[in-house]
């Protein structure tokens, strides 16, 4: 099967055939169709942590999520601390537009979290005395 | 118009967003034609990407109908048939001109760690993916490869992400004639790596799963030796079996992060003591020979995994890991679909609506019905 010549077996042995070899073009060289040096910028906006020339403008940073999200993004990338706290942001947006979308259910959810949280406290109590 | 949108982990809707706009003078829209669920949607889906958003429209894999360019856009022009690279890249920076498309500094305020990537969270730039019906199609001079008048949609679909990640994958692991490639995962990203690694000339490639079916093509269509992990005592020492006791020469980590395999992996991910669950790569690294090659195309997160990289450095291996630069890929493997050495249309399993996205992420996620890969038809398609 495997120097089967229907599935080109082999065809690109010679890795100057390789689109990716070497890894780093050399010389270095802008794309086809890249015609400028410094690409034009997309009218400044809310970036995020920089100003790039181009940027996705999807959902914009909101409530609570949003002031967790700027605090992890003042961290730099090689600090822990700006992903946790991004997960962070993740988990309390997904949770604040359940409450927002079906109020009902995230209460009787919330109860039972809290029923269930007391009722730990009341037999860890009833333990130690 | 229609679009997928996240509503947290494993909660999609198909909701009605507005139109995108051309927001830079190199923009195009593009009315989306054929869109795919990747792997590293699951990623997202599971809400294992940091800032992943509520209301984020996924999806990176399209083709589309160019319906609007910006002024400054020279080489495309309403009408136009594109397949699109999943990278954002401006083509022209320290990154790019050096053909790591994937890492470009122009097109990401978020991070400094990743490029730009579309429907991928805010922490790849926030852009909207092409799960919809119309999509931003930002440096539309750079990007997106026109799809010859003689093709289908769907023949380069794949050009798109995984069949370039798959060759890149094998490209990484620099295969030599008659080398032996392990092919950790068999989902479709693997499936190309394991027919790329055949290309390359590999002289024997093995490939591991623990899904039935997809052993069964990577068998079949991959014409790969396959193991099955869940059949085998201890998969590394199998593999060593299978390889004189000397490992293979190159091992490729096509799974990622939602691996499965490991139990110490699963608890000290589910206890936020890594990203996820680090089981194929390091079976990787304990199953190539000294020496040897590992590629890395999974997907991890941040901030960090639990990898035996004292093993690594002991047995001197060369470890090589990349998001793909797709666009260097394109031409070349156009050609090879062009000379029938490849006809990356053989792994679609489910073509569903749009509107159906949900139950596909599902079907996906699960492995549920057989599928190996979904394409997704919004209504105008
Ligand atoms: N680097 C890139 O540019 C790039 C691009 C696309 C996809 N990816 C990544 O590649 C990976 C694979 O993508 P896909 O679309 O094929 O996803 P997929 O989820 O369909 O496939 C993953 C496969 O791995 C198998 N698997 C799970 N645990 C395993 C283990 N321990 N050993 C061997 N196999 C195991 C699963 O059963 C599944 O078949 C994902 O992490 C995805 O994010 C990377
Ligand atoms: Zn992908
Ligand atoms: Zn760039």
């Amino acid at each position: 099967m495997h120097h089967d010549e229907a599935m080109g077996w082999g065809v690109d042995r010679d890795p100057q055939r390789r689109p990716g070899v070497p890894a780093e073009q050399e010389p270095p060289r802008p794309a086809a169709g890249a015609v400028w040096t410094e690409p034009p910028s997309q009218p400044a906006g809310r970036a995020g942590r920089r100003q790039t020339p181009v940027y996705g403008t999807g959902q914009p940073l909101h409530g609570v999520s949003g002031v967790v999200r700027r605090l992890a993004y003042r961290a730099p990338d090689h600090q822990v601390r700006h992903w946790m706290l991004l997960l962070l942001a993740d988990r309390l947006e997904v949770a604040g537009s359940r409450v927002r979308e079906e109020p009902a259910r995230a209460l009787a959810v919330a109860a039972v979290l809290v029923g269930g949280l007391l009722l730990v406290r009341g037999v860890r109590g009833r333990r130690r005395s | 118009m229609r679009a997928v949108a996240y509503h947290g982990p494993g909660t999609l809707r198909v909701v009605d967003k507005p139109e995108p706009t051309l927001e830079h003078p190199n923009d195009a829209i593009v009315r989306v034609t054929r869109t795919a669920i990747c792997g590293s949607d699951l990623h997202l889906y599971h809400g294992l990407v940091p800032d992943t958003r509520v209301g984020t429209t996924f999806g990176h894999e399209f083709t589309g109908v160019v319906e609007a360019v910006g002024p400054s856009v020279r080489t495309l022009s309403e009408g136009d048939r594109v397949v699109v690279p999943f990278n954002i890249a401006c083509g022209a920076c320290f990154f790019c001109q050096r053909g790591l498309l994937a890492n470009c500094d122009n097109v990401n305020p978020n991070t400094d760690i990743a490029g730009g990537v579309y429907g991928y969270s805010h922490t790849t730039g926030g852009y909207e993916g092409g799960q919809a019906e119309r999509v931003r199609v930002p440096f539309a001079d750079v990007g997106p490869l026109k799809i010859p008048d003689d093709m289908e949609d769907e023949q380069v679909l794949f050009l798109s992400d995984i069949l370039p990640t798959g060759y890149q994958a094998a490209e990484m692991g620099e295969v030599k004639a008659g080398e032996t490639v392990v092919v950790f995962g068999c989902g479709p990203v693997g499936l190309f790596a394991q027919r790329s690694a055949w290309l390359l000339g590999a002289g024997r490639v093995i490939a591991v799963d623990h899904v039935a079916e997809r052993l069964d093509l990577a068998r079949r269509w991959a014409g790969a030796e396959t193991v099955n992990f869940t059949e085998v005592d201890d998969v590394v020492l199998h593999l060593k079996r299978l390889t004189d006791g000397r490992g293979a020469d190159v091992c490729i980590d096509a799974v990622g992060l939602e691996a499965a395999g490991s139990t110490l992996h699963r608890v000290l991910g589910a206890a936020f003591l890594q990203a996820g669950r680090a089981t194929a790569l390091t079976w990787a690294i304990d199953a190539v020979r000294r020496g040897g090659n590992v590629s890395i195309i999974g997907v991890y997160g941040p901030p960090w995994n639990l990898v035996p990289i004292g093993t690594a450095m002991n047995k001197g291996l060369t470890l090589r890991m990349n998001q793909c630069n797709v666009r260097r890929y394109m031409p070349h493997l156009l050609e090879h679909i062009r000379a029938g050495r490849i006809d990356p249309r053989a792994i679609i399993t489910h073509r569903l609506p749009l509107e159906e996205a949900p139950r596909a992420y599902e079907l996906f996620a699960r492995k549920q019905d057989g599928c190996i890969k979904c394409v997704l038809l919004p209504a105008a398609a």
